[in-house]
């Protein structure tokens, strides 16, 4: 009956070491993802968002919304590129 | 005897329990990819170093600026849903729907994208500069992705407006 309460509480303690260790891990993984947030998701804020009240031709401002091409950033970027591969 | 067995059978799940419900993250593939890069490039000339550095924080800059024009559309786009179901008391549709859903989509796929963080895959530093122009294009793709999310879905909202 000793030798069982013994290798119970073995157990239990045990157990409850590798639970502390999971949750270490969990939150070891929770805090190195500042590296993540390096780059934020965004810097807009809410009030710089279009204001659309009664008036608005939701239409007309929906087609305006239409993202800019983006071929000039990445023409710089090969560019730079190129530009650093002359002497690599 | 027992005890010893069952101590060390313990002692095993113990050492192992942490490998059980370890799960693969985005966050632990940076990590590797930053480990790898580190672990390549610290045996590369300073100056090459540095010109790696220099394109992929340009990259950083433009995927940061870009991200935010695209979120900042994607606010509005769900402000326009928002303004449109006002006018019509608040009924929702199926295209409604449909619209949110793609509003939502594109949202999350900008926010995803501006999260990013580009490493280079490093092969040698003979092939330094197809390393960095295949970081460049892989960039591209990718912010392209995001951008076509978000005109996809201003033509599903521009079936509801109209």
């Amino acid at each position: 009956m000793k030798k069982f309460l013994l290798i119970l509480s073995v157990l239990i303690i045990l157990a409850g070491l590798s639970l502390l260790m999971i949750q270490g891990n969990r939150q070891k993984s929770l805090s190195s993802t500042q590296t993540l947030n390096e780059i934020p998701v965004t810097s807009a804020s809410p009030s710089s968002v279009t204001l659309i009240d009664q008036n608005t031709n939701l239409d007309k401002l929906n087609q305006n919304l239409t993202p800019e091409d983006f071929s000039a950033d990445y023409a710089n970027l090969e560019s730079i590129a190129k530009r650093e591969s002359t002497s690599l | 005897m027992k005890f010893l067995v069952i101590t060390l059978l313990c002692l095993l799940t113990l050492l192992t329990a942490n490998n059980i419900f370890a799960r693969t993250t985005p966050l632990d593939i940076v990590n590797s990819q930053r480990s790898d890069y580190e672990a390549k490039v610290k045996y590369y000339l300073p100056e090459d170093k540095q010109k790696l550095e220099n394109i992929s924080g340009q990259i950083a800059v433009i995927n940061r600026k870009r991200t935010d024009q695209l979120d900042q559309i994607m606010l509005t786009q769900g402000k326009l849903l928002d303004e449109y179901l006002r006018r019509h008391d608040f009924k929702s549709t199926e295209s409604t729907d449909r619209a949110r859903y793609y509003i939502t989509f594109a949202h999350e796929a900008v926010a995803f994208q501006a999260a990013k963080i580009y490493i280079y895959d490093l092969t040698s530093e003979s092939h330094l500069s197809q390393d960095a122009l295949s970081l460049i294009n892989k960039f591209q793709s990718e912010l392209e992705y995001a951008k076509n999310a978000v005109v996809h879905s201003q033509q599903v909202l521009t079936g509801v407006l109209r």
